[in-house]
């Protein structure tokens, strides 16, 4: 039965602008008219997850195919032909769309739309987004307004709706709005005494001149990587289970950076997603990588790291969509998207370009790259990085060479003794392999004798492998690590040796383990697949000098297997076999190996005496250790579905152009920075946009897509976009000096009720808006404007003030230490707050920023209680009170009224009006009276009355609708 | 005009389904102003889901009369041992250090266990209780007088079997961080009863947050004004509701009404009306530092009710928490949820073990909740009230394992086939058990309940079609009971 059903229920109708207008006459818009009626009243059973009667309306040639019934559903130029039309307009209720349990039929004017349509030639139009922007012509407006281009687009939408523009800021309104927007920051009394003065002599030029002092301001940087920080998901910690401290800092720091050297957001982009993969990445590009190493990890004992890996390769696959191209890409996870075009084979095939990434969800967070405390010295570790990367090679590489040439012997007639599990000798294709048997313990030791049939022996590879090799390359196994091997010759005379190993060459380098720790007894690390097995592994183990065997020895290989991971896993191979090489020409390879593994010792020991944190990044993984990609069916990452062959962009999209064989992450990241995407540049003005007036010209950040909203101007936003890329060749500084140089962003935010009530949401930027400080920002204003303020930057991060009880890690170790009142680090910027993701920072969270557990595009501002109780009581903006308190007793010369409206104005940035001053010292006056009738009071507090109504009024101020706005 | 009506007079003019997300947020303004005189009424057809955007705790009108009006959730963080409580395995005893039967562990992925496990027999003797003759385990004593109240679900089934993703599956309907709770949605449902109070108030004992931490009571993609609220028993019991330091509440009177009075300066002067919705913030603020902490006060509480609940004021414990549920709950706070951490019970350590912490977490707990139940039937608080006990998931008959070695204390490993909930109160059958596990109690045998059947059911008994309540997110309908399809569980309504 075919079915059509109002996807959602009670929603409010839709009101876009074009519905409301005459139909008969014109030419009716598939994107303005017709999409909107199936997105809200079909597209819930025919669209890209359901396809109930084999009809769906996000495709043209599937809605003009014959659903299940035979009827053709929509033909175009023939309404009275069209199945959808009877449908639509049925009587009986059991042809009626959508069916009357499903909702309410169509309005009589959308089933003319759509009748209209069909007899026009049912075209289809690609959704707005998917086409690129083009560069647009000034329209024609009656009033002649504005400094450029960004004027005459908004003032044509004003004009439409009989709006006019308001006047610009005074000085000191102006200054406070850019200087919080450009750098997160209040402006000083000198900085406002100074613009208002020059101001006067020459507006344009002072505005102009402020912009790039801003512009030019470290502040300036870390405002912006704060933005950068909630869709990044940066925290300090790892999330989930456990959420332990994780070392990323650096990658702030790098973002703070980035914004103040203004790389290219094109650059911005491919760093981040590849920078890896640079010919030649410097230690900034690496560091850029962390991006999407802030990936949520699990250590929670007993969790599958494969399950937590294939989590993290979904989210970066999402999180790329939602950061560059504002797409809901998360649901085509389990199904095709529901009204937009894209499949669901598609979201693996984009997953692919993270699949084969080395990190692993291993507590280690490996991969990870030391980096210096101090920028100055990265080049210098690079070198060293670089150093012991090549010998690393070069020693590796040898082994490998020289094993791959020599005779290798399957053990014959081997038996096996182990100690806390059971284990046998099996053959598998003639091949003796050692199989575990029933439970496994952690801490199972092997030894596996044979009678060689060499005279000596110079080499012993242990192979491991999955119990079922083919399915562990799309679904791996639990791993193994070898904690410790010696070889123990039993001579005729029964006496034994034991002979421990000096060379390990592992089949890759890859591991997060360090491989020769298997050559000590000491540690329970070592090599092996960790902590999954995909492909059948090995390894060498080489003696330091040949092992002479006359007739009669008996050889035995003591192997050891003491990990126990994350307190479930028995670290300890299933399947394993031997074989052994006894050939002179390994005394040759010995001997040069002696020369490669110093440099390699020694160039290890040069890396990792770099001080500084190890932090997590990306790596590619070993070409010969590929993991496969698979389509999850319905999203289930334990049902694997069909294979997906190579890595893709949608074919929606422009298409991806690579530079090797195969598409790799580094094509991808060019394809998203490159021109001919439709999507990068728009969301990236659209976010300045967003941040500067508080609404974006789509005011859905994180929907670009059919269900998204449409942009309010889009010429605007496609006239930004296109100079994002061209004029300005994707300088975020220079495009935010365009938006800020704009008289629209200049006018006042003061409006009429009569305006207001016009345009209360202020779509038409007929007035300026006015908007509460974002969390970080309400912070630093406290800071500033009590004088406390660090102006260092970079660095670990800080831990200021917390209310008691709060903090309670669920890992003990993880400590927050507050320095002691009066020493700096007490009072950094909020940027660099110890960011844990179970514990937010609260006074940040009564003002909305996320926990950032996933990427977080947009946050909305509430206005509640618990934030006023915040800036109210909070030990820190306690501290705050006194600090402004002091400043305005202090540093304030001459009587009550100058010392309090000096107080206001630090904090509002301009001068009290008569009435609100009065208020003010009237106050002051009454708690003073208060303070002074009864002295107890003040005890903890202040030492004078007049100390104490200082604080209680610059809480007042601070707590001012005025100082919380901008 | 005073402020309050010119708020309502500034009020924006049209929600679309998008702005509602994003009005709830700006116009929290007036959340605690409109939801007075506001009453839930069953109304027939679709729901209307759109709030308005100034009173966003007003009721959204349910699709039938409700039976429960307030909920009581207790979550046992950790997952305790239905073994050891309420699900009588007679057969197990039998078995007890026996080899686990293959057909058990074939193309199962546990936690912890290794290779071939014994299996554990139940740690305490059972017996059964009151008329409906439900079995009890002697840990839980002051429970079992209250079986003929209660309807057990042993049949309850979940899809993750770690803790973190587990809590938040039976929490929020999925396994992933950022979907809104149950307290949440029921708070978008239900709003408010209580203008000086939230709607949705979250409770912690046993020493330590669960491993997810706030995301369990968040409000994922729902307005944060659903969020869960965390109070504290001990110090301040929401965060700064404390003046600082020399500040009366006098003296903060006097600044509120300076900073009213600049404030309405500045509203007069510029005309934004977020200016309004602050003044009317602060005036709340204000009460609730007084509000918050009487309610949360215990110490007045009589001596007979402390004796009852086994409560000592000023402490941090689950005996506390349950006096100050039913205190919340007369306050008319819709939904109150209770985490107690510790229960565990790998026998990985003593705490850890069924033979030793586990005991001690029944001792802490049992007293309490009986109590719980007890002092709401009393107040007559039952009939439309709903309380509900579980964990994330459940445990194994078999004896956990872990390195492979034998523990040396008893202990079992997550097991997320079969689970012992209870639930009592409004709406639901009292002394009955429903669903039932195979011999072992390794998984369901007869009537499985899925954590969304348990969402579905639960929003049932609040008057509201689970299909219907939700809200567009991401290209999806999203709903607590998520995309697959979950039955409302008849058989445990009265």
């Amino acid at each position: 039965m075919v079915c059509l059903i109002s996807w959602a229920i009670g929603a409010a109708p839709d009101k876009s602008p074009s519905s409301a207008k005459e139909h008969s006459s014109r030419i009716v818009s598939f994107n303005d008219d017709i999409r909107p009626i199936f997105n809200q009243n079909c597209v819930g059973c025919h669209g890209g997850v359901k396809m109930a009667g084999e009809v769906s309306f996000i495709y043209r040639h599937l809605a003009l195919g014959k659903g299940e019934s035979g009827k053709r559903v929509i033909v175009p130029g023939e309404p009275q032909n069209s199945e959808i039309m009877r449908r639509l307009t049925s009587s009986d209720p059991d042809d009626l769309m959508p069916p009357p349990e499903h909702g309410p039929s169509l309005s009589d004017k959308d089933i003319g739309l759509i009748r209209t349509w069909i007899e026009q030639g049912a075209n289809w139009e690609v959704h707005w987004a998917f086409d690129a922007p083009k560069p647009q012509k000034s329209p024609v407006t009656k009033l002649s307004w504005g400094n450029n281009r960004i004027d005459s687009l908004t003032l044509a939408e004003m004009e439409q709706r009989k709006l006019t523009p308001s006047p610009p800021a005074s000085p000191a309104e102006l200054l406070r709005r850019m200087s919080y927007d450009l750098t997160g920051l209040p402006p000083s009394i000198e900085d406002l005494d100074r613009f208002i003065a020059a101001c006067a002599k020459n507006r344009k030029q002072a505005i102009d001149h402020e912009i790039d002092r801003l512009l030019a301001s470290p502040a300036y940087g870390e405002r912006w990587a704060s933005v950068w920080m909630d869709l990044a998901r940066y925290a300090d910690s790892e999330g989930l289970g456990a959420d332990r401290k994780r070392d990323v800092w650096p990658y702030r720091d790098w973002l703070i950076r980035s914004f103040n050297n203004d790389i290219p957001f094109d650059q911005f982009t491919i760093k981040q997603l590849a920078g890896d993969l640079l010919e030649n990445p410097s230690y900034d590009d690496r560091i850029a990588t962390v991006f999407h190493r802030l990936t949520q990890a699990n250590e929670e004992g007993g969790t599958d790291d494969e399950e937590f890996r294939t989590v993290a390769v979904m989210d970066r696959a999402s999180t790329t969509w939602e950061v560059w191209q504002g797409q809901t890409f998360g649901c085509v996870q389990c199904h095709s998207h529901p009204y937009d075009t894209f499949e669901h084979k598609e979201y693996y095939n984009f997953l692919a370009f993270f699949n084969n990434n080395q990190d692993n969800d291993t507590s280690s967070h490996y991969p990870t790259l030391r980096v210096p405390s101090k920028h100055a010295d990265y080049q210098a570790a690079n070198n060293h990085y670089r150093q012991f990367k090549s010998a690393e090679k070069n020693y590796h590489l040898s082994g490998h060479n020289f094993v791959k040439s020599t005779q290798w012997h399957n053990t014959k007639g081997s038996t096996v003794k182990s100690k806390r599990s059971k284990s046998k000798v099996t053959a598998v294709n003639d091949i003796e392999e050692i199989h575990t048997e029933g439970t496994v313990a952690s801490r199972t030791h092997f030894d596996v004798t044979w009678e060689p049939e060499t005279t000596r022996i110079d080499a012993v590879r242990i192979n491991i492998i999955p119990k079922d090799i083919a399915a562990a390359k799309s679904l791996p196994e639990n791993g193994s690590v070898l904690s410790y091997a010696e070889l123990r010759v039993t001579r005729a005379d029964g006496k034994v040796e034991k002979i421990p190993f000096q060379h390990i060459i592992p089949d890759s380098t890859e591991s997060s383990l360090n491989p020769r720790l298997s050559l000590s007894s000491k540690s329970s690390s070592g090599w092996g697949p960790f902590s999954k097995i995909y492909h059948p592994r090995w390894a060498v183990l080489v003696p330091k000098s040949p092992v002479k065997l006359s007739a009669g020895s008996k050889v035995t290989l003591h192997l050891q297997y003491n990990s126990f991971y994350l307190a479930g896993f028995v670290m300890v191979p299933h399947r394993s076999s031997i074989s052994y090489s006894g050939d002179p020409k390994w005394d040759n390879w010995r001997s040069s190996a002696t020369e490669l593994f110093s440099q390699f010792s020694a160039t290890s020991k040069a890396y990792r005496k770099t001080s500084g944190p190890s932090i997590p990044v990306i790596q590619q993984r070993d070409t010969t250790l590929p993991r496969k990609t698979h389509v999850f069916k319905r999203g289930n990452w334990l049902e694997k579905g069909e294979l997906v062959e190579q890595a893709n962009t949608p074919a929606a999209f422009p298409k991806l152009k690579t530079q090797g064989k195969s598409p790799t992450r580094l094509d991808m990241a060019r394809w998203l920075a490159s021109p001919e995407n439709p999507l990068t540049a728009r969301i990236a003005v659209n976010r300045y946009w967003h941040q500067l007036f508080g609404r974006g010209i789509v005011e859905t950040l994180e929907d670009f897509g059919s269900a998204g909203m449409k942009p309010t101007n889009q010429a605007l936003l496609d006239d930004l976009a296109v100079r994002f890329q061209t004029d300005y060749k994707w300088s975020n500084k220079a495009i935010l000096r365009e938006i800020v140089s704009s008289a629209t962003y200049q006018q006042t935010a003061t409006a009429s009720v009569e305006k207001r009530a016009k345009d209360p949401e202020n779509i038409w930027l007929s007035y300026s808006p006015r908007r509460r400080l974002q969390a970080e920002a309400v912070r630093d204003m406290g800071l500033v404007v009590s004088g406390l303020i660090s102006n260092t930057l970079y660095g670990k991060p800080a831990y200021p003030p917390i209310p008691p009880g709060v903090w309670k890690p669920f890992s003990s170790g993880d400590k927050w230490n507050t320095p002691a009142i009066g020493n700096p680090e007490r009072y950094r910027r909020s940027l660099y707050t110890y960011w844990k993701r179970s514990i937010p920072y609260p006074a940040l969270m009564s003002f909305d920023t996320p926990t950032r557990e996933v990427c977080s595009k947009r946050r909305l501002m509430s206005n509640t209680p618990v934030a006023a109780l915040t800036t109210l009581n909070d030990v820190a903006f306690a501290e705050f009170a006194q600090g402004l308190a002091r400043r305005m007793k202090y540093d304030c010369e001459g009587s009550l009224q100058q010392k309090i409206a000096f107080g206001y104005r630090v904090a509002t940035s301009k001068n009290p009006r008569p009435e609100t001053l009065k208020e003010l010292v009237l106050t002051f006056q009454d708690i003073e009276q208060s303070y002074k009738k009864n002295p107890k009071q003040m005890e903890g507090m202040a030492g004078t009355a007049d100390g104490a109504a200082y604080t209680v009024i610059a809480s007042l101020i601070l707590n001012l609708d005025a100082t919380l706005s901008k | 005009m005073n402020i309050f009506q010119q708020l309502q007079a500034e009020q924006l003019q049209h929600t679309t389904r998008r702005h509602f997300m994003r009005d709830c947020a700006t116009g929290l303004g007036s959340m605690w102003l409109g939801i007075q005189g506001h009453q839930a009424m069953a109304s027939s057809g679709p729901l209307n889901l759109s709030h308005n955007p100034n009173a966003p705790l007003t009721p959204i009108s349910p699709s039938f009369a409700p039976k429960a009006k307030r909920i009581i959730y207790i979550h046992m963080i950790g997952a305790p041992s239905q073994f050891e409580l309420f699900a009588h395995k007679p057969e197990l005893i039998k078995y007890n250090g026996k080899e686990c039967p293959q057909e058990y562990l074939e193309g199962q992925r546990f936690a912890f266990i290794q290779g071939v496990p014994k299996l554990l027999g139940p740690v305490y003797p059972f017996k059964q209780h009151g008329n409906s003759g439900a079995y009890v385990s002697d840990r839980m004593p002051h429970l079992a007088k209250h079986v003929d109240d209660l309807c057990f679900i042993h049949s309850m089934q979940t899809e993750q079997f770690n803790h973190g993703p587990a809590q938040l599956m039976i929490q929020t309907g999925n396994q992933n961080i950022g979907h809104p709770s149950l307290g949440s949605w029921v708070s978008w449902g239900l709003g408010s009863g209580n203008n000086n109070l939230p709607g949705f108030m979250v409770l912690l004992s046993g020493g330590r947050m669960p491993r997810v931490g706030k995301s369990l009571w968040g409000s994922g993609y729902l307005p944060s004004v659903y969020q869960g609220v965390q109070c504290r028993s001990t110090g301040d019991p929401i965060l700064n509701a404390q003046n600082p330091t020399g500040v009366s509440r006098e003296i903060r009177r006097r600044a509120l009404d300076g900073l009213k009075t600049i404030n309405q300066q500045t509203y007069n002067e510029i005309g934004d009306p977020e200016t309004l919705t602050r003044i009317a913030q602060y005036e709340m603020a204000y009460r609730m530092q007084v509000s918050v902490p009487e309610v949360m006060d215990i110490s007045k509480e009589p001596k007979h009710v402390h004796e009852m609940y086994g409560t000592q004021p000023g402490k941090e414990s689950f005996a506390n928490n349950c006096l100050l549920a039913r205190k919340l709950i007369e306050n008319d706070v819709r939904f109150v949820q209770l985490y107690d951490w510790g229960w565990d019970s790998h026998g990985s350590s003593k705490g850890e073990a069924l033979n030793h912490g586990f005991k001690n977490k029944c001792e802490q707990t049992d007293q309490p909740t009986a109590a719980l139940l007890a002092d709401l039937k009393q107040r007559g608080l039952l009939d439309d009230t709903l309380v509900i006990w579980g964990g994330e998931f459940g445990r194994t008959p078999m004896q956990e394992n872990r390195g492979g070695g034998a523990g040396n204390f008893a202990g079992r490993d997550h097991n997320p086939n079969a689970f012992t909930m209870w639930m009592a109160g409004a709406g639901i059958k009292k002394g009955t058990s429903y669903g039932e596990t195979d011999i072992l109690g390794y998984t369901v045998a007869k009537d499985p309940v899925q954590v969304r059947d348990l969402h579905a059911t639960i929003l049932h008994l609040l008057g509201y079609d689970h299909h219907k309540l939700s809200v567009p997110f991401q290209g999806l309908d999203q709903k607590i009971t998520g995309v697959k399809a979950a039955n409302v569980v008849q058989g445990i309504l009265s």
